[in-house]
């Protein structure tokens, strides 16, 4: 017997050493480990085939609310859409199985499918939407019910639902902006209120054009509307309510001028600025009554106040420094904040219905900017840039912006446009004619 | 034995152990994660991409109206000064309201008769269908219908117009949804996925130990070995036999071949076992020395076919749809891959930086872009299953997140 090599006998014992450690299992239970931090970001491609038509009625309604829903979701600029041409398979019936493998083979990721029936003056609409790639169905299919004319606003709620399910945050399709209608040359524009869906469809006047009006603003349920009216030669705010578009001074102040209105988020208390004497502070007082609060006291010009959705703060734009900036203060009044400290002048803010954001109107070097801006005054982006970009409004979920962008010249003209927080989509919104001052409603009930 | 080669063996032996249980004892603490500020501009690259997505616009002429007195517009920020109205309209107060120039509908309100039960609709012929009220709008609830399509599901009661059931609540005579089957759908389609669900009981890893590792004339790596040369003899074998019962003479050409092959079998198999204890020595030394026992044992991957999966799941991770919120989760993601490359199970290890809606839908964006990479071929060598068998996956879109 022959004894072995102190080395190779060293070398066993190690290997014998190893194997009874911890390290050994953990060894052995070893994965292999992926850090994945460089993801694509481009619009998500989806299907929605036209909707079935459960009875003969419903046939132009089925094609229609793909549409409708289609737009929506094509509109926000995360998702795009793969035309019917495309498809490899139809959908015959809403109940039917899915041939997953037949969407994703045209690389359809979500797909949403759907059956509308309409008996006389009712129209029920379902839909489903499917994660095409895991094969499965994402969430409860629904179903909405509601009179002919109310179709759009039906395929608006689908798309809410699709858009809420796929990226986790709260739907804003169907709402509405009130907004000031123009016509007319730059000398001579005439001007006055209009409501439409956020699509622009549906357009309704709310007041005629014997005298301009400004900044509309709804209230956070939606039944009201503060706007600014010359119809006396000064402006005043005025209350509309819009079931009955009866509307009245909000409050008279002889030898003032009251403009830019805002409800605060009871729904009863409104902020405004009151001009005496050539100086502009900012007020409060209720809707049902009670005596006026002034909440500032400066030599300044201090206007465009806007609650914090838990209305514990108000953000408001002042001059008190010069030129014009941001300021939060307590909603009861106190010594402001500075938020903006960047270069140029700041105006018009708006606080987000989320809270986390204020957004704002920012002149700096002759150009106009929508931006947004953390109320604690970090994180400042301008998510657009133009000849003039100004006033700003919230989508309900906080996540899109609309605004006016008016266009040089002597011939330039005033419209909508909206745009996302990450200041992707921007894009002009349909309107019969030129408009300006959008309020986003909230979401519809 | 030499005193001093007992000493030096000592030595070395105490060396060799703190070197091992030193990376094991202390180990370098992670990194702390850097955090990664927002950013708001876009590359014009994506923002025209992103523009050419929108809907285009029609152009709308305005509408000529008569033309009021001249009147200077006011920009919001600044104090409106005093101008002479157009006309001079009455007193609001106290006067009825307005009645709008060219409002197409009639201003009276028209309330419904009845309630609306399901939605009220968006009536355009009321010019603001909203009810007063001081409560804040919330989205009505609506029916729910089975979330999956249910095969002839007879009977289906109609929905009542005043009420807003689930339908999918109504009790015992109720079909549950059934899980739709896809006709002639490939395998990834039939993948059952259970992300929230236990992983389904695997067997334990091969490359576990259940007692003291040391050399073995077996390794269990070698169970994973290319094509096995027993059943490849036993082929050959197979054929040889179904000569001979044409031809004699090739079933004894045949034993023949089978004799050597066998002998080349006997010789590869001892060359195959030296080279299996070589592999776990060197792989049990690395491991210890390194100290952080991330390295399987086997055929490992190389870094060139780790950076193919990474990229082939990557180019699939579309962020484009989650919300801010989501955008700041990071996702720990256990994946369990099939022998033939296709996604057995998926499912969320951890997460951090949000709440568990966000974190869900960063996982949701995750568990897709694994199937469709997996759809489309991972491309791992397959005799290297134990490898990528079971993977975790970091998804972090705080890097990639809105420019």
């Amino acid at each position: 017997m022959t004894r072995s090599n102190p080395l190779t006998r060293l070398i066993r014992l190690v290997v014998l050493c190893l194997g009874l450690i911890p390290g050994g299992v953990q060894m052995a239970q070893a994965k292999i480990k992926i850090t994945i931090d460089d993801p694509v970001i481009e619009p998500m491609p989806y299907a929605v085939p036209d909707f079935i038509a459960e009875n003969a009625g419903a046939a132009k309604l089925a094609h229609d609310l793909a549409r409708v829903v289609a737009d929506d979701l094509t509109g926000t600029g995360l998702f795009r859409e793969i035309g019917a041409e495309a498809y490899i398979s139809k959908v015959t019936s809403f109940d039917a199985a899915v041939a997953y493998s037949d969407w994703q083979a045209i690389n359809a990721q979500a797909l949403i499918t759907g059956s509308v029936s309409a008996s006389g003056d009712r129209v029920v609409v379902k839909f489903r939407l499917y994660d095409v790639f895991s094969g499965a169905p994402l969430g409860d299919g629904l179903q909405f019910a509601g009179s002919a004319k109310s179709w759009r606003r039906m395929a608006h709620k689908v798309a809410d639902a699709a858009y809420s399910r796929i990226t986790g945050e709260g739907g804003y399709f169907d709402s509405r902006v009130v907004y000031v209608a123009e016509s007319g040359p730059k000398d001579a524009r005439q001007k006055r209120l209009a409501l439409m869906d956020y699509d622009g469809a549906n357009v309704t006047y709310l007041t005629d054009s014997k005298s301009i009006v400004l900044a509309p603003r709804f209230s956070p349920t939606g039944d009201r509307i503060l706007f600014t009216s010359y119809a006396t030669g000064f402006p005043r705010i005025y209350l509309m309510n819009t079931a009955d578009l009866s509307t009245r001074v909000l409050d008279e102040q002889p030898g003032t001028m009251t403009f830019a209105p805002r409800f605060a988020p009871d729904g009863r208390t409104v902020v405004f600025s009151l001009e005496k004497d050539g100086n502009a502070d900012i007020y409060a007082l209720n809707t049902d009554g009670g005596a006026i609060r002034q909440l500032t006291n400066a030599p300044s010009i201090e206007t465009a106040p806007s609650f914090s959705p838990d209305g514990s703060q108000i953000v408001f734009e002042s001059d008190r420094s010069g030129s014009q900036q941001i300021y939060v203060m307590a909603a009861g009044g106190g010594d402001p904040v500075r938020v903006s400290n960047g270069k140029g002048k700041y105006g018009t803010p708006v606080w987000s219905p989320r809270g986390d954001l204020i957004a704002f109107t920012k002149i700096v070097d002759g150009r106009f900017h929508i931006g947004v801006i953390r109320p604690d005054g970090s994180e400042e982006k301008l998510l657009t840039t133009s000849f003039l970009d100004e006033g700003p409004t919230w989508a309900p979920n906080g996540r899109v912006i609309m605004f006016t962008r008016e266009t040089e010249g002597a011939a330039g003209s005033a419209s909508l446009f909206s745009v996302d927080i990450s200041g992707r989509n921007p894009h002009q919104v349909t309107t019969e004619g030129a408009a300006s001052d959008p309020a986003w409603s909230p979401l519809l009930p | 034995m030499d005193r001093g080669v007992i000493i030096s063996g000592a030595g070395h032996v105490g060396l060799i152990l703190w070197v091992v249980l030193g990376g094991w004892l202390f180990a370098l603490q992670p990194t702390p994660e850097i955090k990664v500020a927002d950013v708001s501009l876009i590359s014009t690259e994506a923002f025209n991409a992103m523009s050419a997505a929108a809907p285009k616009v029609t152009d709308l002429a305005p509408t000529p109206v008569a033309q009021p007195a001249a009147t200077a517009a006011v920009a919001q920020p600044e104090v409106p000064k005093a101008v002479p109205a157009p006309k001079p309209a009455p007193a609001p107060k106290g006067t009825p309201a307005p009645v709008p120039d060219t409002l197409p509908v009639s201003p009276v309100p028209q309330p419904d008769p009845t309630p609306q039960p399901v939605m009220p609709p968006a009536d355009v012929a009321q010019p603001v269908p909203v009810p007063t009220t001081d409560q804040t709008p919330k989205p009505r609830p609506v029916v729910k219908i089975a979330p999956v399509p249910v095969d002839q599901q007879p009977d289906t009661p109609k929905v009542a117009d005043t009420a807003v059931p689930k339908q999918n609540d109504t009790p015992a005579p109720v079909t549950p949804p059934v899980q739709p089957k896809p006709p002639a759908a490939p395998e990834v389609a039939a993948t059952v996925v259970t992300p929230d669900a236990p992983v389904a009981p695997v067997p334990a890893p091969q490359l576990a130990p259940t007692a003291s590792k040391r050399p073995q004339s077996r390794p269990v790596q070698v169970a994973v070995k290319p094509p096995d040369p027993a059943a490849t003899s036993a082929a050959t074998d197979q054929a040889a036999a179904d000569a001979a019962a044409v031809k004699a003479a090739a079933q004894a050409k045949a034993d023949k071949a089978a004799a050597a092959k066998a002998a080349a079998k006997a010789a590869a198999q001892a060359k195959a076992d030296q080279a299996a204890i070589d592999a776990a020595v060197a792989a049990a030394s690395a491991s210890g020395s390194s100290g952080t026992g991330d390295k399987p044992l086997g055929p490992t991957l190389n870094s060139g076919q780790v950076d193919n999966l990474h990229r082939a799941i990557a180019q699939k991770w579309n962020i484009g749809t989650l919300s801010t919120a989501a955008s700041q989760v990071i996702v720990v993601v256990s994946v369990t891959l099939t022998q033939d490359q296709k996604v057995g199970a998926i499912r969320m290890m951890s997460f951090s930086g949000g709440t568990d809606a966000a974190a869900n839908q960063v996982y949701e964006t995750a568990r897709s872009a694994i199937y469709r990479a997996a759809n489309l071929g991972l491309n791992l060598p397959p005799d290297s299953y134990n490898d990528w068998k079971d993977l975790e996956i970091t998804f972090n879109p705080t890097t990639g997140k809105l420019q």
